[in-house]
């Protein structure tokens, strides 16, 4: 099996089996609990979040525990403090989780404007700056494109609107871009960012927020008043004790990782650049992890499906959008009807074998001039 | 006093001297939807009887046997000896709090000394005794209380009637193939045909990689739904990738769902021919899309040589149709998007009334023959049960 679809989810890092069958099995009190398990597990959790607050260059305090990256999206788009009625910029190809939402605030009387992105899905800086106004209470701008690893200029974003309107509340949604680009929150200048932990290889149902000191933020859930009132509901401690234990580990294969990047990529682009047509939707300024391109006159989800009998799995898109919403993001980097459909997303881990890439680019340039003599009429 | 549950069979009733047959299956069927429940199940006449049930099960027998086909309806009851007082009990409990009532009585024992309606005025005194704020009526009343004596010396006294979806008990019909798309209309007619007694398999074809393996498991998860009303089914998978790509290659475009459908027809016989089944099942609904005008449906069933093809939506509109699948739950599942099969090559133009003879002189390009037999040689058979 060659899996390369790793900005879909990553397989769970063995690191983090321990801390699963400890805070399961042995250590499984309630860290809300006042006797002593109760306080063991409470620490594990305090000690997991300096770790991660460490990696993300914050203060362990900033950061919230949440299910995933999709719930720390939700809870900054419905809770942030926003003025009724006011303008909430995010870009164009925004994940769902965050697209999603907005159409819910529009119902809700918000105005909700999307900032252009370049053919590589990177939002274009001086066009956002004229979405700007007065009425503007928040931005979410994702800080690495799940469908084409465009690095978004977060830092430049964050400085134009804030030298625009201070007040204005700057959301990122980071759940591609930790651990496979250096994430500094206090540089980015961000009042929220967003990480998900099954990228990373931590196991699923798990996630972070972080929450900049000073920016108040009201709680989605509420219950028990746990993560200091931000996030109730009793706390996934053996998640959150592997997520750290992976998140460590995913940040030391960092250069690893851009070294796989350069070499994997490298070959495979070599190759693709033979068929016929090929569109690159990955440019130069763009996290290691993907390789994006469109191809003309194939479906994806088709080549995807033929790629399967050599055992390589590959994306179409973002894996979270496959249940209808591709074509969103294919508008917004204005590709052709013959391109429009054609989009497979490559995307690998520091375990990636950069052996593999011949094969990888054979297979598919094998497997697109069969497919594509049954060109739809 | 016992809880009981007390079913009444439906069309069956009116069967002649071949009733013992449908009730004998009608009964098997009934054992066969709560074999993990432990219950007694008792034949009384023309109603079946489920017993000796722990309480924390009522529910679960109760919504079980609502989607046994073959049945009318379904009542909770208590079981006591033909006794006036201890019925008079039963009914007093069974009353209203305030309001109206009436009391029904069914008396079969034709031995005892009073009459239905002497019975009932009996019972109905004995309730508005134990509650004066209590008046009858007997029109519309806020509670009908029925009441029915058997021969063997035993009374029921129930309140609520729960309707079942009639029919007739699975496996009186027959076997029956159907071919299921995935989309809306092919699960509403395999329901209708299992509803007419017949054993449902199935028959998917998919166009991997063309079509995607959620597809498949679309068709799985419909099939399974529909294990619900009719058992357990055999589900048939058939790869036509292959023979779609001969059909592209060398016929026109227009005719490609047509020749498609007919080569589909023909695996579907075979396919029931050696399952024992007796026909086939579309879901076909006049004048819904291109392939199924009365031309296209001539051409198609053409190929069908020693089968009856049922096609029980034929005459439902689309919003008849949704009906039912909202009804049987399948409806959710139906309209995921994924393509199936017959629109992955859909052209732009398909013919709307293809003349028999050109078809034909178009397939006669193709080796049918020999793309059926591949076909059949990779036939994938899932076999789906109810989830207990």
């Amino acid at each position: 099996m060659i899996y390369l679809d790793n900005a879909a989810t990553t397989p769970m890092r063995k690191c983090c089996l321990d801390a699963i069958e400890t805070y399961g099995i042995n250590l499984f009190y309630n860290p809300s609990a006042l006797y002593e398990g109760g306080v063991t597990v409470s620490t594990a959790i305090s000690q997991a979040r300096y770790k991660l607050a460490s990696l993300l260059n914050v203060q362990p305090q900033t950061l919230v525990f949440t299910s995933s990256g999709t719930e720390s999206n939700n809870h900054i788009l419905q809770c942030a403090r926003k003025k009724k009625g006011g303008r909430i910029i995010l870009s164009e190809t925004e994940h769902s989780s965050v697209f999603s939402v907005s159409n819910d605030l529009k119902m809700k009387g918000y105005e909700v404007v999307f900032a252009p992105v370049d053919a590589y899905g990177r939002v274009i800086l001086s066009e956002f700056k004229k979405l700007l106004t007065n009425d503007t209470c928040l931005v979410s701008i994702m800080h690495v494109n799940n469908v084409t690893g465009a690095i978004n200029p977060i830092e430049d974003l964050v400085k134009t609107t804030k030298a625009f309107k201070k007040d204005i509340l700057f959301h990122s949604d980071g759940v591609q871009a930790f651990c496979k680009v250096p994430v500094n929150l206090e540089s980015l200048g961000v009042d929220f960012y967003s990480i998900s932990g099954h990228k990373v290889g931590a196991p699923k149902g798990i996630g972070l927020l972080y929450v900049k000191r000073g920016v108040h933020l009201s709680p989605y859930l509420f219950g028990g008043g746990q993560e200091k009132g931000m996030r109730s509901s009793t706390e996934n401690v053996a998640g959150i004790v592997a997520f750290s234990l992976a998140a460590q580990e995913a940040y030391s294969q960092m250069s690893i990782l851009r070294e796989k990047s350069k070499l994997f990529f490298g070959k495979l682009r070599d190759i693709l650049s033979n068929m016929p047509n090929i569109q690159w939707l990955t440019g130069e300024k763009s996290a290691p992890h993907i390789l994006t391109f469109a191809m003309e006159g194939v479906r994806g989800e088709v080549l995807m499906h033929s790629l399967e009998k050599y055992g390589i799995m590959v994306g179409i898109g973002s894996a979270c959008s496959s249940n209808g919403g591709v074509g969103r993001v294919a508008k917004a980097l204005k590709l052709d009807n013959t391109h429009y459909e054609g989009v497979i997303r490559i995307s690998i881990s520091s375990s990636t074998d950069e052996k593999d890439a011949e094969f990888v680019g054979n297979s598919i340039i094998e497997e697109y001039n069969d497919l594509v003599k049954y060109k739809r009429i | 006093m016992e809880q009981v549950i007390l079913v009444r069979i439906g069309e069956i009733y009116l069967k002649g001297r071949n009733k013992a047959y449908f009730e004998k299956v009608q009964m098997e069927n009934i054992k066969k939807n709560l074999a993990d429940i432990p219950c007694v199940l008792v034949r009384n006449q023309n109603r079946f009887f489920v017993e000796k049930f722990s309480e924390e099960n009522t529910d679960r027998i109760i919504s079980r046997l609502k989607n046994v086909f073959g049945l009318h309806s379904i009542s909770l009851a208590y079981k006591v000896s033909t006794n006036y007082e201890e019925i008079a009990k039963l009914c007093v409990m069974a009353a209203p709090e305030s309001g109206t009532f009436r009391i029904t009585v069914n008396r079969a024992d034709k031995t005892l000394d009073k009459t239905s309606v002497e019975i009932a005025k009996y019972l109905g005194g004995e309730v508005l005794k134990s509650n004066p704020d209590l008046s009858v009526d007997l029109y519309n009343p806020d509670r009908e209380i029925s009441v029915d004596i058997r021969e063997n010396h035993t009374a029921y006294v129930f309140m609520e009637k729960v309707f079942c979806r009639g029919g007739m008990p699975i496996g009186s019909s027959g076997n029956g193939l159907a071919l299921l798309s995935g989309g809306i209309d092919s699960p509403v007619a395999v329901y209708k045909m299992a509803k007419r007694g017949m054993r449902m398999y199935g028959l998917h074809f998919h166009s991997f990689p063309y079509t995607s393996l959620k597809a498949k498991e679309k068709v799985i998860e419909l099939a399974q739904k529909l294990a619900d009303y009719c058992g357990e089914m055999k589900l048939f998978v058939v790869s036509f990738t292959e023979i779609q790509q001969e059909i592209h290659r060398l016929c026109p475009a227009e005719f490609m769902i047509t020749i498609m459908r007919r080569i589909m027809m023909r695996i579907a016989e075979r396919i029931a021919l050696a399952n024992f089944c007796g026909s086939i099942t579309t879901g076909e609904s006049l004048a819904q899309v291109a392939s199924q005008t009365q031309e296209s449906i001539l051409v198609t069933n053409s190929v069908v040589e020693k089968l009856p093809v049922f096609r029980p939506l034929i005459g439902m509109d689309k919003e008849e149709i949704i009906a039912v699948a909202k009804d049987i739950g399948t409806f959710d599942t139906s309209i995921l998007p994924y393509e199936d099969c017959c629109t992955v090559f859909l052209p732009k133009n398909p013919v709307i009334k293809p003349k028999l003879d050109i078809i034909e002189k178009a397939e006669s390009k193709l080796d049918v023959e020999g793309l059926i037999e591949k076909a059949l040689e990779n036939i994938e058979v899932i076999e789906i049960a109810p989830i207990r």
